[in-house]
C-alpha cells in the first residue's frame, strides 16, 4: 500500500511541477519523462496480478523521490543563476555538452555537484521500456549562501569529481600508476606497504588511495579556475581536518593546492597531468585571470568582466578584496562594518557576473 | 540646483573619475532621453505575503512576541525576458536591473514611466547623492487586474539634479540600511533608533 501511495504522492508532485511555468523546454520534457515512469510504474502495480516486481518498483521509486530533491529547489527560484553561469562555463572547457542543471538550496554546511548514474536510466528503460533523453546535473548549496559567490567556491571543488567521474581521470592515474606504485601520499601508507598487503587489508588501502587521489584532483581543479579564493575559503571552513579514509588531512590538501599555484613540482600532480595527456585533455593550468577590481570596488561599484576567464578570476580577487577590506577598510568602506563588507562584496561580485550574463544575452538576441 | 540633460547625462557617464554618473548595464543608448534616463524591471523580486498574524509590527508591545518583516515577504528570482505577475493591492520590492553610482553632488527622482502608470503602477522614491546599488522600486498594482511585466522592460525613469553643496553619504555617523544592495531588502523600519523612545511616550501618556 505505502509504495502505491508513495508513487501517487510523487507523481502529483510532479504534475504540480509540470504546471510551473517557469522551468526551461528541457527541464519540462525531463519532468515529463519522470511522470512517464512514475505512470507506468503505478499502473503496474495496480494491475491483477501486479505486472511488475516490488522490489524494483520500491527502487525505481526511491531513485525519483531523490531526483524530484533537486527540482523543487529549482523551482523555488531562488537559484545562484550567476554560480551556476561560471560552472556551465568551465565545464566547456572540458567538452561537455550544455549541462541540464537542476539545483537545491540545502539547510546544511555541504556542497553537491554531481550527473546521474547513467545506469539508473538504463535501469529503468530496460525494466519499463521508457527512455530518459536528458541526463540532468545536480547542484546543492547551503541556502544561507545562495547569495553569497565568494562562499559558494566549493562547487568548483565538486565540479573537479564530476570532470573526473566523466572521464575517468583517477581511474587512469590507477591504471597507470597503481596504489602499490605510488606516488606516496602523504599520511597514507606508503606505496611500497601496501604493495605487501593482501585480502580485505589490500583492499582498504587501495580504497583510500583512490578516494584521496579523487579529492587531489577535484581541489586541483577548484584552485585552476578560483585560485587562492578555493583555499582562502578552505582554511576557514575547514581548518585542521585530520585524514580520513575518503578525505587527505586539510594540511596536506592546502599543500598540493599552494604547491599547484606556485608551480612547485609535485609527483601528485604529475600524476593527474599525465593522466589529463592520457584522456587528450591539456595539462591543468590556471584558467582564470584576475581582475583589478580595487578602485571600482573600492568605489562600490560592480566591475565588466571581458572573458570566462575574468568570470573565474572574479573569485579570487573578490575573496583577496574582501580580506583586505575587513582586515584594513579605506574609502567609502571606512564607516561600513564588517558585516556589511561582506555582504556589499559578495553582492558586488554577485552583480559584475550578473551584468555580463545580460549583456551576453542581450547581444546574442540583438538580431533576431 | 540644475536637471542634467542628455548631453550632460552621458558626458557624465562617459567620465572615468569616481565623482561621475554611472549605470551598469545601459544595454541600450536610447534609454537616456533629453532630461531622464529609462530604467528596467529587475529580476529579483521579494512580494508580500499573508500570514496568521494580523499586522506587520516594527516595535510589537512588550507582551507581544516580534516577528520579523522578512517573513511576510518570500524571495523569488527571474531571468530578464521571463514574466512577472503583479496581483492587485499587492506590494512587490524589486530594483532596477542597473546599478547605479551618484557623485555627491547629484541625486536621482525615479517615477513610473507613463505606459506603466497608465496600467495603475506607480512608483516614487529619491536616491540620495552618493547612492551606490541597484534602485529599489516598491511595485504596487492600484488597478483591479494583475499585470504581466516582462523582465528588463523599461518601467521607470531617472530624472538626474545636480545641487551646490556636496554630500557624504556614508560618512561618520551615517547610517545607510541599504547601501551596495544589488537586490530588493524588505523594511529596517523596526530598526529606527527612535522606536523604543516613543514607544516609552506611548506608555506614559
Amino acid at each position: 500500500m505505502l509504495l502505491k501511495s508513495n508513487l501517487r504522492l510523487l507523481l502529483a508532485q510532479l504534475d504540480g511541477l509540470a504546471e510551473t511555468p517557469y522551468f526551461s523546454s528541457d527541464l519540462d520534457q525531463y519532468i515529463n519523462e519522470l511522470r512517464a515512469v512514475l505512470a507506468e510504474l503505478l499502473s503496474r502495480l495496480e494491475s491483477c496480478p501486479p505486472r511488475v516486481d516490488p522490489d524494483l518498483s520500491q527502487s525505481i521509486a526511491h531513485g525519483v523521490w531523490r531526483l524530484i530533491q533537486f527540482l523543487t529547489g529549482s523551482t523555488a527560484k531562488q537559484i545562484p543563476y550567476e554560480v551556476v553561469y561560471a560552472i556551465e562555463r568551465a565545464a566547456n572547457d572540458w567538452g561537455t555538452s550544455k549541462l541540464l542543471i537542476t539545483t537545491a538550496i540545502i539547510q546544511e554546511a555541504n556542497f553537491y555537484f554531481h550527473s546521474i548514474d547513467r545506469d539508473f536510466f538504463n535501469f529503468i528503460e530496460r525494466e519499463l521500456g521508457i527512455k530518459i533523453n536528458y541526463q540532468p546535473v545536480q547542484i546543492a548549496l547551503p541556502y544561507i549562501y545562495r547569495h553569497k559567490p565568494l562562499f559558494c567556491v566549493p562547487l568548483f571543488h565538486e565540479f573537479g569529481h564530476f570532470v573526473d567521474t566523466a572521464n575517468g581521470i583517477v581511474i587512469i592515474s590507477l591504471l597507470n600508476s597503481s596504489e602499490a606504485v605510488g606516488p606516496d601520499l602523504p599520511d597514507v601508507k606508503p606505496s611500497s606497504e601496501i604493495a605487501k598487503l593482501s585480502g580485505q587489508e589490500r583492499e582498504y588501502w587501495d580504497s583510500v588511495v583512490m578516494m584521496h587521489r579523487k579529492e587531489y584532483f577535484a581541489d586541483l581543479v577548484s584552485v585552476a579556475y578560483v585560485g587562492e579564493a578555493m583555499l582562502g575559503f578552505l582554511k576557514e571552513f575547514i581548518p585542521n581536518d585530520k585524514v580520513s579514509a575518503s578525505h587527505p588531512s586539510s594540511v596536506a590538501r592546502f599543500k598540493l593546492m599552494t604547491d599547484f599555484m606556485d608551480g612547485t613540482n609535485n609527483p601528485i600532480i604529475n600524476l593527474f597531468q599525465d593522466a589529463l595527456s592520457h584522456r587528450g585533455f591539456p595539462p591543468l593550468t590556471r584558467r582564470f585571470q584576475p581582475v583589478a577590481i580595487d578602485e571600482i570596488f573600492g568605489n562600490v561599484r560592480p566591475c565588466q568582466l571581458n572573458s570566462d576567464e575574468n568570470v573565474f578570476g572574479l573569485f579570487e580577487s573578490g575573496w583577496k578584496f574582501l580580506q583586505g577590506m575587513v582586515d584594513n577598510p579605506s574609502g567609502l568602506w571606512k564607516t561600513l562594518s564588517e558585516a556589511e563588507i561582506e555582504r556589499i562584496t559578495n553582492d558586488l561580485t554577485e552583480k559584475s557576473i550578473r551584468n555580463r550574463m545580460i549583456m551576453e544575452g542581450w547581444r546574442a538576441t540583438a538580431n533576431p | 540646483m540644475r536637471l542634467l540633460t542628455r548631453d550632460q547625462i552621458f558626458a557624465s557617464l562617459n567620465n572615468k573619475d569616481s565623482e561621475s554618473l554611472y549605470l551598469d548595464p545601459l544595454l541600450n543608448d536610447n534609454q537616456v532621453g533629453s532630461i531622464s534616463v529609462d530604467l528596467r524591471l529587475g529580476y529579483d523580486f521579494t512580494v508580500s505575503i499573508l500570514t496568521r498574524r494580523a499586522a506587520i509590527e516594527p516595535y510589537p508591545a512588550d507582551n507581544v512576541k516580534k516577528r520579523g518583516i522578512q517573513s511576510y515577504f518570500q524571495e523569488t528570482r527571474r531571468r530578464l525576458g521571463e514574466r512577472f505577475i503583479l496581483y492587485p493591492h499587492q506590494v512587490v520590492l524589486t530594483t532596477t536591473v542597473e546599478f547605479l553610482s551618484l557623485p555627491r553632488n547629484i541625486y536621482a527622482d525615479i517615477s513610473i514611466r507613463s505606459s506603466y502608470g497608465r496600467l495603475g503602477i506607480g512608483v516614487t522614491t529619491t536616491m540620495q547623492p552618493g547612492w551606490r546599488g541597484t534602485i529599489p522600486l516598491e511595485l504596487f498594482n492600484h488597478g483591479n487586474t494583475p499585470i504581466e511585466m516582462v523582465v528588463g522592460s523599461c518601467v521607470c525613469q531617472a530624472s538626474f539634479y545636480e545641487i551646490e553643496q556636496s554630500t557624504d553619504y556614508v560618512g561618520e555617523g551615517a547610517v545607510r540600511k541599504y547601501f551596495g544592495t544589488v537586490r530588493p531588502a524588505v523594511s529596517k523600519a523596526d530598526h529606527d533608533d527612535e522606536l523604543p523612545h516613543l514607544a516609552r511616550m506611548g506608555q506614559i501618556s
